[in-house]
């Protein structure tokens, strides 16, 4: 075991399984420790709300055990990386990555009214609002790595 | 109990209560609302609420906010199919939304905001 001595950029990493009932105790995990570590009620607020949209996504579309959530504040940047990562199928991972493409191409407020107005009329379950909710609350960047069915979704705040 | 006879929603972690007012109807959203799929609990309860508000010509909604501490993206779905359903009913029958928010949670502010961009003229925002 190593115990890091440099602890100039903050990191906090989970594991777990693919479970719902794990969301809410993260998402105020992060709530409690990030409004500590970064002093500021509404980043806290707004991050730990994109983990949970993020770990509902991982929960809702994992086809195999284990989802890891990593959270790492680089000081010197100002910025705050979340990480949320998890197994999937081509079929969700493709969708997934065409999401993200439209969410990225467009200004964050229009996107997320015209993802709203879709939503109306969905009629499955899901409601493809997470992440552009996300983009829309925090005006983070989100991009997406994916290694055969891995898939790593990446948020990053700009703390400035 | 309400003047409608509409049940309350009590979840494990949620409360979501419809009230006379004066000037219409209230509903107070309390706790967190964050379950897989929140439609089967809050699309039927919306819909009643609807349907008798439009059977008593009630032109008046308010929809407080200020002690609901998640909503997840799956409950706004839930409270967008609402408001897409007075959005284009004859002018007679629209009735208007006033939407509570606490400006102690992050999310309210942002996210209750855009609800309004979906119905513009009939939803007011309060944030307090």
């Amino acid at each position: 075991m190593e115990l890091f001595k440099n602890v100039e950029n903050g990191f906090i990493e989970m594991i777990f399984g693919p479970r719902w009932t794990y969301i809410a105790t993260v998402r105020t995990f992060l709530q409690n420790f990030l409004s500590i570590t970064l002093a500021d009620n509404k980043w806290a607020d707004v991050i730990s709300m994109a983990a949970s949209e993020l770990l509902e996504n991982a929960v809702k579309y994992a086809s195999d055990e284990g989802t890891k959530i990593s959270v790492e504040h680089k000081k010197d940047e100002n910025k705050l990386f979340l990480h949320v990562e998890n197994f999937s199928s081509k079929e969700n991972i493709k969708i997934l990555l065409s999401e993200v493409e439209q969410i990225n191409s467009g200004e964050p407020q229009e996107v997320y009214l015209m993802k709203m107005q879709e939503a109306a009329l969905r009629t499955d379950g899901g409601s493809q609002l997470g992440l552009a909710r996300i983009r829309y609350e925090s005006d983070a960047f989100i991009k997406v790595d994916v290694d055969n069915d891995l898939v790593k979704v990446t948020v990053v705040f700009d703390l400035k | 109990m309400n003047s409608f006879g509409i049940d309350n929603v009590i979840t494990e972690k949620a409360t979501v209560e419809l009230s006379d007012i004066s000037n219409g109807m209230k509903v107070t959203f309390s706790g967190d609302i964050d379950v897989q799929n929140p439609e089967p609990i809050f699309v039927p309860f919306f819909e009643q609420i609807h349907n008798k508000v439009l059977e008593n010509n009630i032109k008046y909604v308010e929809l407080d906010f200020s002690k609901l501490t998640f909503l997840n993206s799956s409950g706004i779905k839930t409270l967008i199919k609402w408001i897409t359903k007075v959005t284009p009913l004859p002018v007679e029958k629209k009735y208007r939304f006033k939407i509570v928010a606490n400006s102690e949670i992050t999310w309210q502010e942002t996210s209750l905001k855009m609800l309004s961009m979906l119905a513009p003229g009939l939803i007011e925002i309060q944030i307090k």
